[in-house]
């Protein structure tokens, strides 16, 4: 009866564990244990798989492997024990089962097989589970894990329990508990169901979920209260799930919104310093991310690095392009608002065919280092991204950078004057001229940085800059011009709503609708969320 | 579906907003339920040219497949939303092996601008791969190289198209004795000339073609690893046995039908009659 001799199995495994430990020779009592395995004696044969499981010797691991597949067999004129490779029946590669190392190719009537039956191959199978779920290798640990599920029995129960007690790695030890559950969830002992369920409460596994819902659906022993139970753990798992999708969303929607952010502060400093409609934004954008694609071209080895010295050259490279800007064509046109965004169109499509002659019309290649790839793992249900995660974290730093840079210092008090009141400003010695040079190269600049943000996203062409301009505008319009809390809340706000409808409506509908909010909402506030206020204001 | 494909059970169609994705993933609905896959089996989703935000449904695609059934996504995404869509899939940690995508539009060309690395071990389906091993082939890709003097450019299923019809074009004409389009038309069903993976390209008279299938898998370097490939060619077929509608039509240019659009069961023809 399999319950009366667990215990025993297990007080021998115990004593060949101790034994081996004690013995301190493990490779003779491996030779022994082997030896044993390959002999008659069916008693010593059962003790003998264990006394190799629990040895730790390298061949542990082939030895029982091979017994398995019946690719163990003793020379019959030695009684070494050979392990034959895969190929049936000859002896292509042979490998002595002590050492591992290869041998001669050896005809078939010299070997004789070791056989196995039943009883033994399921000991073997455990056993080697048992090795695996012991293994250095996470990987290993956790296939076992998984393999068990497969032979679902008290035997690989009792080592999953085993194995438990001592496993730290996350994803391992999940993947034991829920091994372990699913097995006692088919178990015909209802006690041992209803506690299985139990312990699956508060899982968050998709697979779990899965297992769950064919428990509820109907019980293996048509039992109404485990089918209950099952049902009300799978609905407290719902609600966790669907919050953690909730959570999910949100992280879209603020990842969503730092992009848009980045793209439309510059934009929304410009259009409140001066007025200008500058359409040529979105080129500034693609003219950061093709600077990001050159230093990476320039310092090929040193990919990691290049993001890091892509931001200062992009921001160079944009503001230098945006000063030039408004010294070669917006100052001449001040005051005519029209005429401006006429002009700055046209610099746009000057901008995007220079970079389509001096690159290629075809996308350039720009490549994510290694720190930005992957995602981090919150639980099975929330994963973050890190190219997002950066990300955020950079557009609030850009933020802040702008916020202190307008708040603390002299050129972002001049930078104020002039938004507030132009002709009082110039009045009080401020050369206006020099603060809508700087102030255009400074929102370029910033244009510059989201380009190399952007280039980490989505694909760098001469008309990557395109797709970002409507957005940049909208977030302007709705945030309100020339204030930096307005374009951060209006960001978001834009973010997180098209995240939130996405999942209801799909992507094309859901900004379909964010537009039309916007036309709403402008029509109550015009100003946008933040109005400027002050006398020169209009 | 096979289990040498991985034993798919769940579809995740996901295409661009146009005509031509929402044709093909309307023919393959039809033909994955009369092959037995459940309508939950099946999730369809749209997004508009260059769309570069997939991770609602990178994550969405994630769910769907840890359902427990293998699935695998048919990709009908066209042009620049395809590099962040295959970014995604590697960043949220979905790999080839999980849940691997057949790309419809993606070629040799389209990877010699991307960084390939989150790519590697998705499908694509094509008429003809530049690493097709022929004699055709090889002189062809020299002949293009040393032509557009750069010798890392790629030949792709395209260009290949273009080069057969060229050819058998050239051959109407040379039958026909003029170039006559009407002429040239009629001397052209039958006509059959090499293509460049190594069999022949045949002109029948639903002004369709017959090609090879073949399934590449994305190497780094940019080339495909030919996994699957039809025995023989497939002769094109002008309208689909897979949707209700377009199962009774037949092409046939030939006298006494001449109609591109006849409709079997009516015996009438709904296009010019020439």
């Amino acid at each position: 009866m399999p319950r009366r001799r667990s215990p025993s199995r297990w007080l021998l495994t115990l004593i060949a564990t101790v034994f081996a430990l004690l013995a301190g020779t493990a490779r003779a009592d491996f030779a022994s244990a082997l030896a044993d395995l390959a002999g008659d004696d069916f008693t010593a044969r059962l003790a003998a798989i264990a006394e190799i499981q629990a040895s730790g010797h390298p061949q542990a691991l082939a030895v029982l492997a091979a017994a398995l597949d019946g690719q163990l067999y003793r020379q019959r004129s030695d009684r070494r024990i050979v392990i034959l490779g895969p190929g049936g029946d000859a002896p292509a590669q042979a490998q002595d089962a002590l050492s591992g190392e290869p041998l001669a190719a050896l005809s078939s009537s010299e070997l004789s097989r070791v056989s196995t039956n039943n009883r033994l191959r399921k000991t073997l199978r455990g056993a080697l589970a048992g090795l695996r779920l012991g293994h250095a290798d996470a990987t290993v640990r956790l296939e076992a894990a998984r393999e068990l599920l497969g032979t679902p029995s008290d035997t690989s129960a009792a080592l999953l329990r085993e194995a438990l007690a001592n496993e730290r790695d996350e994803g391992v030890l999940a993947a034991m508990q829920i091994g372990l559950a699913s097995i006692d969830i088919k178990s015909p002992d209802r006690d041992k169901r209803l506690q299985a369920i139990a312990a699956l409460d508060g899982s968050l596994h998709q697979e779990v979920r899965a297992l769950l819902e064919s428990v509820a659906d109907g019980d293996a022993q048509g039992d109404a209260e485990v089918q209950a139970a099952a049902a009300q753990v799978l609905a407290r798992m719902h609600t966790r799930l669907a919050f953690y999708e909730q959570v999910n969303n949100l992280y879209f929607g603020i990842s969503l919104g730092s992009v848009l952010l980045l793209a439309a502060v510059g934009l929304a400093i410009t259009f409140g310093v001066m007025g200008v409609i500058n359409v040529a934004h979105g080129e500034m954008v693609m003219l950061g991310a093709y600077t990001t694609y050159v230093v990476q071209q320039l310092m090929p080895g040193q990919l990691e690095w290049s993001l890091l010295v892509a931001l200062p050259a992009a921001f160079v490279v944009a503001g230098v392009v945006g000063i030039g800007i408004e010294r070669g064509v917006i100052r001449f046109l001040y005051g005519r608002p029209l005429e401006t965004l006429l002009a700055t169109f046209g610099v746009s499509l000057i901008l995007q065919q220079a970079v389509r002659s001096v690159f290629s019309p075809l996308n350039r290649s720009v490549s994510t280092p290694a720190w930005m790839s992957g995602s981090l793992e919150i639980n099975p249900a929330l994963t973050l991204t890190y190219n997002r995660l950066y990300i955020i974290v950079f557009a609030l730093a850009v933020l802040v950078f702008l916020v202190l840079l307008l708040r603390r210092s002299r050129f972002g008090l001049e930078v104020r004057a002039v938004t507030q009141n132009r002709a009082m400003a110039s009045a009080m010695g401020i050369r206006t001229g020099r603060v809508d040079a700087l102030t255009f190269g400074l929102g370029s600049g910033i244009a510059g940085l989201a380009g190399v943000a952007l280039s980490q996203l989505t694909n760098v062409g001469p008309s990557m800059g395109q797709a970002y301009i409507v957005d940049s505008f909208m977030v302007v319009v709705f945030g309100g011009v020339g204030n930096l809390l307005g374009t951060f809340l209006g960001a978001m706000t834009l973010g997180i709503a098209n995240k939130f409808l996405e999942p209801a409506t799909g992507s094309v509908l859901a900004k379909i609708l964010i537009l039309v909010f916007i036309i709403v909402f402008i029509q109550r506030r015009p100003r946008g969320l933040f109005a400027l206020s002050g006398r020169a204001v209009d | 579906m096979s289990a040498e494909g991985g034993a798919v059970k769940r579809w995740v169609l996901a295409g661009t907003d146009y005509v031509y994705p929402r044709t093909t993933n309307k023919i393959l609905e039809n033909y994955l339920r009369a092959k037995g896959v459940k309508a939950e089996d099946i999730m369809i989703n749209y997004t508009p040219f260059g769309h570069s935000d997939w991770q609602t449904i990178v994550s969405d695609i994630k769910k769907f497949g840890s359902q427990g059934k293998k699935t695998a996504v048919v990709s009908t995404i066209n042009g620049d939303a395809n590099v962040p869509f295959y970014k995604e899939l590697g960043n949220q940690g979905l790999s080839a092996e999980d849940i691997p995508v057949v790309a419809f539009s993606v070629g040799e060309e389209e990877l010699s601008g991307i960084d390939t690395a989150p790519l590697v071990g998705h499908l694509a389906a094509w008429n003809y791969f530049m690493s097709v091993q022929s004699p055709e082939n090889t002189a062809f890709i020299k002949a293009w190289k040393s032509f557009i003097k750069n010798p890392k450019r790629v030949t792709n299923d395209p260009m290949e198209a273009h080069y057969v019809g060229f050819k058998m074009w050239i051959n109407a004409i040379e039958k026909a004795g003029t170039t006559n389009v009407d002429a040239v038309r009629q001397a052209m069903y039958g006509i059959s000339v090499p293509n460049l993976t190594g069999g022949i390209a045949t002109m029948f008279p639903n002004h369709h073609l017959s090609k090879p299938v073949l399934i590449g898998e994305i190497r780094a370097d940019g080339q495909f690893d030919v996994v699957w490939r039809t025995p023989g060619t497939v002769i094109g077929d002008a309208w689909t046995d897979f949707l209700p509608e377009s199962q009774v039509i037949v092409a046939d240019w030939m006298p006494p039908v001449s109609c591109g659009n006849f409709n079997v069961k009516t015996g009438t023809c709904s296009g010019q009659n020439y």
